[in-house]
């Protein structure tokens, strides 16, 4: 083997496809039409080539990736329109900790859909004529989480400081027995804005939705929390002084029901310590009652 | 005091709205080819692949106004996943790499020219449970040799083109070309092959 075969291998191997003819293109062309071994060294790059093209599996971006990555996206342009909030992000691990977070946007979307039905659960069980469409429904969220933005915070008070300002409703943050707290988001549902608080308990996010409006249903003593299943999903649903709360988890019905009644109660001693909390939004029919089965 | 924040967002927003939106719609277009490409660069670590996706796409928004015409967008992305790839690979060091000089234009041919082909390749290559090997062969690459094996033998982009996207020299791209399709090839081929097929040690 010479450098003549090294010369022409050089000159071929890098492209196929046009290019422009030089003395030295011609001359490794003419060398390769003498030389079995250069034309065999070409067949088999090329074929290595196609192997690779054609060979290495290429499978399409998950859901969970697609949706993780939009949402990364979505957290940057927050934190561009609203650097205030970045020191809380970038105190809890800055990016990677981003990329652990919403390495979850599979549940999270999963847990969109399940707004949607909660949504739904609620209006049908309001008696309220319904408008809803699922669909408009799930891209109004999407869009909102988009634009909207989330933060990431194990603290319950920069949580609460960050959603209060984006929601023209007080918004409390209650804190759930052995769960971690991983941050929240603000949600678009039914045309209402409203907050999403996640938790993380016994390795399931737990997601707690605050949104505005809803009956105060029941009095004291009445059953005023909705329990439903939907899809392996368990979501309580409850109403106080206008607005409307839902608990969403892959729970036992009964844990979740207990983590409502914290919610509950910690609603309640909020708006008792808070004088002026109370005196806008005075709290109706307080009272925990059993869920209905 | 909603209301004037809507209106400031309504009146200064509307060119990064629609620029916001040209991203976003680049971005999915190409998500696929970026996903394939990052979960070989991770060596198949589907979450190592995702936080690589998720750090090259906020880089990629940042800058996305440096962009000047998007049909050159696919490139665009997967240089920035590339050069995300190589950063972090670089600043982690967990899998330390042989730091690798490029091939001088005389030692590549003479390596090039001891290179002594299989007689039928693709049969050599095909019988081999190919798919699985092909991935594991890929992921025993060095992180520089992978990036260079990816965007020219799978993605297709010229020498020189794969040159300009990871900022290195043509020499630095042939070398790491020859050296990964030389690993690639004694590891789909084996030992045997390796040794039949011949190519000089560098």
């Amino acid at each position: 083997m010479s450098h003549p075969c090294g010369r022409a291998r050089r000159v071929l191997w890098t492209d196929d496809g046009p290019r422009v003819l030089t003395d030295e293109l011609e001359g490794a062309r003419a060398h390769v039409t003498s030389c079995e071994a250069c034309r065999g060294f070409l067949r088999e790059v090329r074929s290595m080539r196609a192997l690779l093209r054609e060979g290495v599996p290429r499978p399409p971006a998950p859901r969970a990736v697609r949706e993780g990555v939009l949402q990364a996206v979505a957290l940057e342009r927050a934190e561009r329109a609203d650097p205030s909030s970045a020191p809380v992000r970038a105190g809890i691990g800055g990016r990677r900790a981003r990329g652990r977070w919403w390495r979850r946007s599979g549940v999270i979307a999963a847990v969109v859909v399940l707004a949607v039905s909660v949504a739904y659960a609620f209006v049908q069980w309001a008696g309220s004529p319904t408008t809803m469409n699922g669909v408009a429904t799930y891209v109004e969220d999407h869009l909102r989480s988009l634009h909207g933005g989330s933060i990431r915070s194990s603290d319950p008070e920069a949580v609460r400081r960050w959603l209060s300002r984006r929601v023209a409703f007080a918004v409390t943050v209650p804190r759930l027995p052995a769960a971690r707290l991983e941050g929240g988001r603000l949600c678009f549902l039914e045309g209402r804005e409203g907050v999403v608080v996640h938790y993380r308990l016994e390795g399931k996010l737990v997601s707690y939705y605050v949104m505005p409006g809803g009956t105060e249903t029941g009095g004291p003593g009445a059953d005023d929390f909705r329990s439903e299943a939907n899809r392996g999903y368990h979501v309580v649903v409850w109403h106080r002084a206008g607005l409307t709360y839902a608990l969403v988890a892959d729970l036992p019905r009964a844990r979740l029901s207990e983590l409502a009644h914290v919610c509950a109660d910690a609603i309640v001693a909020v708006r008792t310590a808070d004088p002026v909390a109370r005196a806008s939004r005075p709290i109706v029919g307080t009272s925990r009652a059993s869920v209905t089965p | 005091m909603r209301g004037d924040e809507a209106d400031r967002g309504s009146a200064g927003g509307r060119a990064s709205v629609t620029e916001e939106r040209s991203f976003d719609e680049l971005l999915e277009v190409h998500l696929d080819a970026l996903w394939a490409m990052a979960l070989r660069l991770a060596r198949g670590d589907a979450a190592e692949a995702e936080d690589l996706m998720q750090d090259a796409a906020v880089k990629a928004c940042r800058s996305f106004h440096d962009l000047e015409d998007e049909s050159a967008g696919r490139s665009w992305l997967l240089t920035i996943l590339s050069r995300t790839h190589l950063n972090r690979a670089r600043s982690r060091r967990r899998r330390p790499e042989r730091t690798e000089s490029a091939l001088e234009p005389g030692a590549l041919e003479a390596a090039l020219a001891a290179w002594n082909p299989v007689r039928t390749p693709e049969d050599e290559f095909a019988s081999r449970e190919l798919h699985r090997r092909l991935v594991e062969a890929l992921d025993a690459l060095p992180a520089g040799q992978r990036v260079v094996v990816w965007l020219v033998d799978v993605e297709g982009f010229r020498h020189r083109e794969a040159a300009r996207m990871l900022d290195v020299a043509e020499g630095t791209v042939a070398s790491r070309l020859y050296r990964g399709r030389r690993e690639l090839r004694r590891l789909l081929i084996g030992e045997a092959g390796g040794r039949r097929a011949g190519g000089g040690e560098l």
